[in-house]
């Protein structure tokens, strides 16, 4: 029942495209207002001019529907925060960086769904859910993954090189399990 | 949108589906790509900048490539379509269902129709959405039957893409899904006046004298006469014996010969349409009074549908004027078609046609020759052009030329007795027909004067 409210909600919306496009285009225009002015310490002004750049670049890649364009704006975006961040140190310029790799990721996803909303589709409620919560769940799953990373990063030198290791073979460990388990599935 | 299996009517039937060329497997998606040399850039730069927080910047990217690469799941789809009607009146909603099957499920199905210019579109003619593990889901899609003629769905394309976007597959598939969509009713009160009847009772009244209920005239009782046929008000008046004479009602025999000329042109679609309304509207008219209909469609090829009786017989004749839409663009016509030789001589003939062909015009002159009751209707072809139909790099020379044909060829049918209408943009069917009625009633007045 809630899928189908969501559905006929979302299906309401003038335009599912162009709202989810709109979307994708400010989340990062905001994030570079905030970078731009709050975290760069110098070189405000260019900084800003490379963001701004970089908007352009993104919009018309989501007006032409263009994955490479959008691509491009991204790294544009990358460099920029890269350079607005430098004068920070320390777990602030780390969690800059974390928000930004997020916000830069939802952005190229909704792009990517206003793609898909073009020629005004009628949309199911679960696809509705499948193409909101993924990027959701990759964002959360990245920033874990970042914060285990600055974790060994702070160890001394004896975890450093243990812990590492241990998640590595835990990862190996979870592929082959998750491997035999479909060779069994499919044996079965 | 979606239905269920108890949503489905036993109308519905399986449209037939072909792959195009061969179905091309799972691919890389372009978002997979995207995030795998994002991923890559912020390694680089993490290690050009020396800043190992650079590489939260490709995290969520890398973490997408690789759950892309390590979960992602190629499922196999069947897809079938079923169609709810395949007759249906102009304007009138027709269901096409599309029914997507996964052993494994789909996390994402983006199914869409290409219809022709037939359909128009009721809801969305994309859908997005997801087929679960082992049940079969249907979608529903509402389609317009926007204009008479044979409306078809070309191609059905299925895009499946797995759990994590990373790879996909279009299927794509021509169907031979056609509804045929015919013309609201247009009624036509009063049928072609025949000049000569079958032996069969109908609704025509004969000048003949015999069985019937029309008082034709009153004359003295000869022997023979039947007892019933004493008129004896009459009788009692003048003394001796008077009888009714009457008007036998009689059916007769119609053909209505359509000229399909080709109809890619805006215009010719205009034509087209009043043809076959006009067409149909007589056809049913004489029918509904008993008389054999026969039709000939005259275009790329010739279609014959001999005289005959009956409400089938009129079903008949709507599927054969629904092809006419779909006449093809180069002219081949066939002419003289054989079946003409079969038409007999007391048969009314009502031909609707432009007469920008000299062998239709040879045609009606012909049957005319022989003595058949001829009449044309010419609809108008556009608004304020030359009614010649001549490509745009003719010169105004051969305009000219071509409009002076025309106008021989009709001088010519009108010397031969046949009754010509013109049929100006605006007028209905029934007031053309009741004008061509009142054209053929003048002609018979002044060839009996």
């Amino acid at each position: 029942m809630n899928q189908r409210l969501v559905s006929w909600t979302l299906g309401r919306v003038p335009g599912a495209a162009v709202v989810v496009a709109a979307i994708a285009c400010a989340a990062p225009f905001g994030l570079a207002f905030l970078l731009a002015f709050g975290a760069a310490a110098n070189a405000a002004g260019a900084v800003f001019g490379v963001f701004c750049f970089a908007v352009v670049v993104f919009v018309l890649g989501v007006i032409v529907a263009w994955v490479p364009a959008i691509a491009v704006a991204l790294a544009l975006y990358g460099v920029a925060a890269i350079e607005a961040t430098s004068a920070l140190g320390g777990a602030a310029q780390a969690m800059f960086m974390i928000a930004t790799g997020a916000v830069l990721f939802v952005s190229f996803a909704l792009a990517d769904l206003s793609f898909s909303l073009r020629r005004s589709p009628s949309v199911s409620g679960a696809a509705w859910r499948v193409a909101l919560v993924l990027p959701g769940l990759i964002v959360v799953a990245a920033a874990a993954v970042m914060a285990g990373v600055v974790a060994v990063a702070t160890l001394s030198v004896w975890p450093a090189i243990v812990l590492p290791a241990a998640l590595l073979v835990a990862g190996m460990a979870i592929k082959f399990g998750t491997d035999l388990a479909r060779k069994h599935a499919v044996a079965a | 949108m979606t239905v269920t299996s108890s949503g489905l009517q036993p109308s519905h039937h399986r449209a037939v589906l072909t792959a195009i060329d061969r179905q091309q497997p799972y691919q890389r998606t372009r978002p997979f790509a995207t995030w795998t040399v994002l991923a890559l850039l912020s390694v680089v730069a993490a290690v050009v900048t020396r800043r190992p927080d650079v590489l939260a910047l490709g995290a969520p990217f890398l973490v997408a490539a690789v759950a892309g690469l390590v979960l992602g799941r190629k499922p196999e789809l069947a897809v079938g379509v079923l169609l709810g009607s395949g007759r249906v009146i102009e304007g009138e909603t027709v269901e096409i269902i599309v029914e997507l099957d996964s052993a494994d499920g789909v996390p994402r199905v983006e199914i869409e129709l290409e219809t022709n210019e037939g359909f128009s579109p009721e809801s969305a003619t994309r859908v997005i959405s997801v087929v679960e593990p082992g049940i079969t889901n249907r979608v529903a899609l509402q389609l317009r039957a926007a204009q008479w003629g044979i409306a078809t769905v070309d191609h059905v394309r299925v895009r499946a893409v797995d759990r994590m976007g990373a790879f996909g597959r279009t299927l794509d598939y021509t169907t031979d899904v056609a509804v045929h969509v015919g013309m609201a009713d247009e009624r036509v009160e009063a049928p072609m006046e025949a000049d000569r009847f079958r032996r069969i009772v109908g609704s025509h009244l004969s000048p003949d004298r015999g069985q019937g209920v029309e008082i034709a005239d009153i004359r003295p009782w000869q022997p023979g006469d039947a007892h019933k046929d004493i008129n004896w008000r009459i009788t009692n008046r003048r003394g001796e014996p008077w009888i009714t004479q009457r008007h036998p009602d009689r059916s007769t025999n119609l053909v209505v010969i359509v000229d399909a000329h080709e109809g890619d042109d805006e215009l010719q679609q205009s034509t087209q349409r009043k043809s076959v309304a006009a067409a149909l509207a007589i056809a049913r008219a004489h029918l509904a009074r008993h008389d054999r209909v026969g039709l000939m469609i005259v275009g790329h090829t010739v279609d014959w549908l001999a005289p005959q009786l009956g409400r089938n017989h009129l079903f008949a004749m709507a599927d054969a004027l629904v092809t006419v839409s779909n006449a093809p663009d180069a002219s081949l016509r066939l002419y003289r078609p054989v079946a003409v030789n079969t038409i007999a001589s007391d048969t009314i003939v009502v031909a609707i046609s432009p007469l920008f062909d000299p062998r239709m015009a040879s045609l009606l002159a012909e049957l005319r020759s022989r003595g058949n009751p001829v009449s044309v209707l010419v609809p108008a072809v556009g608004r304020g052009t030359s009614q010649t139909r001549v490509t745009r790099r003719v010169n105004d020379e051969a305009r000219r030329l071509a409009a002076v044909e025309h106008l021989a060829v009709r001088q010519l049918l009108i010397d031969r007795g046949v009754a010509m209408m013109d049929w100006p943009d605006g007028t209905s069917v029934s007031q053309i027909v009741a004008s061509l009625q009142r054209l053929r009633r003048s002609m018979q007045r002044s060839r009996t004067a």
